[in-house]
């Protein structure tokens, strides 16, 4: 096994680019507008089987805590559980 | 068709005749087995056959119902789509046991007693392992040893179950159980393996990104759905189930995001989506049921379909991390098309068959209140939104040019990915013909205004917030590391301290046996010195002393005897 086997090596994630990052947020917004329009009755009705989902884009909250969340619990075990590739070998 | 013949054995049969042929006649035979399976099940339509006793034992060899002709039809599926993505593959070996385990799965749905079951059981068990050995590395042969280990133990542990419910209830047919015996416990610890329930599921994550690169498809589609169907047909209904399915939707997505591995990421979010079905046997509802049969089959489409894709980049690359990936897309835009319907469907996006399947599931939560758990699996459905919909095609696929150009996959590994696409997309276009062959009639509006916003927030927020997270640099980095998960208790702690405490025993045993030893020259060194020839005890008289020593005594004996 040589040396670089055992290094470890980060790649290089991809970038986001202004425009795409723009273009997000407006579906974003949209797809959040009807629950705000909703609150005045234009549009559409929502469902709600929940109190939670009365939150005006409860989903659209959710998923962004959620993924969050994800996000800080990976990067907080990340260092704990990393080991070499080669670990068991 | 043969009246009354499980369908999984025209497979299972069919298998062995394949050393017989080669060539094209080989590729068509393979095809057709799958076909005519799938015919035999489609012309015995529901109902019992093969009813007989064995050592007074009663066994039912072909059963099917509802429920059971859901998983029949996607593994027929799944093992037509896995044939013909391996087409290329020259292994007798590897064919011979696709067809063998893909026919032990569909035998077993198909199976009215549990004696049937047990056998299929291990036979799914006996004929995979082969597809983690094809790949003949010494990783790959320690990751199958494992797989058979664990796999074979779940035989086993379902065979002790066998024997006590058979002493205690006098019939092996398989039904609903009650979790009040041991045998009941034994059987859900002998699916729980195979379903991949916490602590029992790192032979997923273990073995799976060992096999060839099309035997991980094949692996991906039967054993884990097998468990969803034996745990369904036992213990709906079983509340257990809704906390077990809780920690397996959560646990497996921290290490699906931090993955350098594009196949055990996948293997990952697959041990995730399973808890979602676990859930759903434990609320245990009509609409659950139905739930669970729609979301394994749209599970095993999409499953199988983004291992194909990952398994065309392995298959071209020589490599499936994401570290040593450049801009796939380039070279493999089909296999790259693919694989984003692949997690689109993943991600239950509109249109496609899981917004369709797992509304079911999450409705059928709600239904019953069970609020917590429903929010635990919105949880999950974001992070399967992060780890298979954003990351393997952002991470895997679309990522810096590095200049690097393979070709495109083969047309057949694309037709299969074909294959399961339409399918998915199918489903999500059409789900009311699809929820007809669902085991409960059910009323369910999948398209209403309220969903389809609600999984575009869903959907979108969670994109914006992978986005910004690349934007802001603050996405974990993804390096060639591996990650410690359960499996390091018995592929470490228990190896280590196995090591350890046979150095211990090897020790006291060397004292043991050293101090035995001592002892032993000490008695000999002692008894040499007493009794040698210059010891007190082996030391010669003179004649002389002897004559009067014998004299001496004789006296003594004269003067007691006779003295008086």
């Amino acid at each position: 096994m040589s040396s670089s086997d055992t290094k470890m090596k980060k790649t290089d994630l991809p970038t986001v680019s202004d425009r795409l990052l723009k273009i997000l947020i407006v579906l974003a917004v949209l797809v959040a507008l009807p629950d705000i329009l909703s609150l005045f009755g234009i549009l559409y009705e929502m469902h709600p089987y929940t109190t939670l989902e009365e939150i005006p884009a409860f989903y659209g909250l959710y998923a962004l805590v959620a993924f969050l969340t994800l996000l800080a619990i990976a990067k907080f075990l990340q260092p704990i559980l990393r080991r070499e590739e080669n670990y068991y070998d | 068709m043969i009246e009354g013949l499980n369908p999984g054995i025209i497979l299972i049969l069919g298998a062995l005749l394949v050393p017989l042929t080669s060539g094209v006649i080989r590729n068509i035979y393979l095809l057709l087995l799958p076909i005519l399976g799938l015919s035999q099940m489609i012309s015995l339509g529901l109902g019992s056959w093969g009813e007989i006793e064995v050592l007074g034992i009663a066994l039912t060899l072909t059963k099917i119902d509802a429920f059971s002709r859901v998983f029949g039809l996607i593994f027929h599926i799944a093992a037509f789509a896995g044939i013909l993505y391996a087409l290329h593959v020259r292994d007798t070996i590897q064919q011979v046991a696709t067809l063998l385990y893909a026919g032990a799965s569909i035998a077993a749905v198909f199976s009215g007693d549990l004696i049937s079951l047990f056998s299929y059981w291990e036979l799914t068990a006996i004929s995979s392992v082969f597809l983690i050995f094809a790949s003949r590395t010494e990783r790959s042969y320690n990751a199958g040893m494992r797989y058979l280990l664990i796999q074979v133990s779940s035989g086993v542990i379902l065979l002790a179950g066998v024997i006590l419910y058979y002493a205690d209830q006098g019939h092996v047919n398989f039904g609903a159980l009650e979790l009040d015996s041991l045998a009941a416990w034994l059987f859900l610890i002998a699916f729980g393996i195979k379903a991949g329930f916490p602590l029992l599921n790192n032979w997923i994550q273990d073995a799976y990104p060992q096999a060839t690169v099309t035997g991980t498809v094949i692996l991906s589609a039967f054993t884990t759905k097998l468990a969803i169907y034996a745990l369904a047909r036992s213990f709906a209904g079983e509340d257990i189930l809704l906390w077990i399915g809780a920690i397996m939707v959560i646990f497996p997505v921290f290490h699906a995001t931090l993955e350098n591995d594009l196949r055990k990421t996948m293997a990952y979010s697959l041990n995730s989506q399973q808890g979602f079905m676990v859930i759903a046997i434990g609320i245990g509802s009509e609409l659950a049921l139905n739930g669970v049969a729609a979301h394994a089959t749209i599970s095993v489409l999409y499953t199988c379909l983004v291992f194909m894709g990952t398994g065309a980049v392995l298959y071209r690359n020589g490599t499936a991390k994401i570290t040593e990936l450049g801009a796939v897309y380039k070279s493999m835009p089909v296999t790259t098309f693919f694989v984003i319907i692949g997690s689109l469907t993943i991600i239950a996006f509109p249109l496609t068959g899981a917004f369709a399947t797992k509304s079911l599931i999450l409705s059928a939560s709600l239904d019953m209140k069970l609020v917590l758990l429903w929010c635990v699996m919105l949880f999950g459905a974001v992070a399967v939104i992060d780890n298979v919909g954003l990351k393997i095609p952002a991470l895997g696929f679309f990522k810096k040019d590095d200049g690097r150009r393979t070709k495109e996959a083969p047309f057949h590994m694309l037709a299969a990915m074909g294959l399961l696409s339409a399918c998915a997309i199918w489903i999500g276009l059409f789900p009311a013909k699809f929820f007809a062959l669902l085991p409960y009639e059910m009323d369910y509006h999948v398209y209403t205004a309220s969903h389809v916003v609600t999984q575009l927030q869903l959907i979108i927020f969670a994109a914006l917030g992978f986005a910004l997270a690349l934007r802001l640099g603050v996405y974990p980095a993804i390096s060639n590391s591996s990650y410690l998960d359960t499996d390091w208790l018995y592929r470490r702690l228990t190896k280590k301290w196995t090591i350890k405490i046979s150095e211990w025993v090897s020790l006291v045993w060397a004292f043991v046996i050293k101090t035995g030893l001592n002892l032993v020259d000490r008695i000999i060194e002692i008894s040499r010195q007493t009794h040698g020839i210059s010891g007190t005890m082996g030391r010669g008289f003179s004649s002389a002393v002897s004559v009067f020593l014998i004299l001496f005594i004789l006296s003594i004996f004269t003067l007691i005897f006779y003295g008086s």
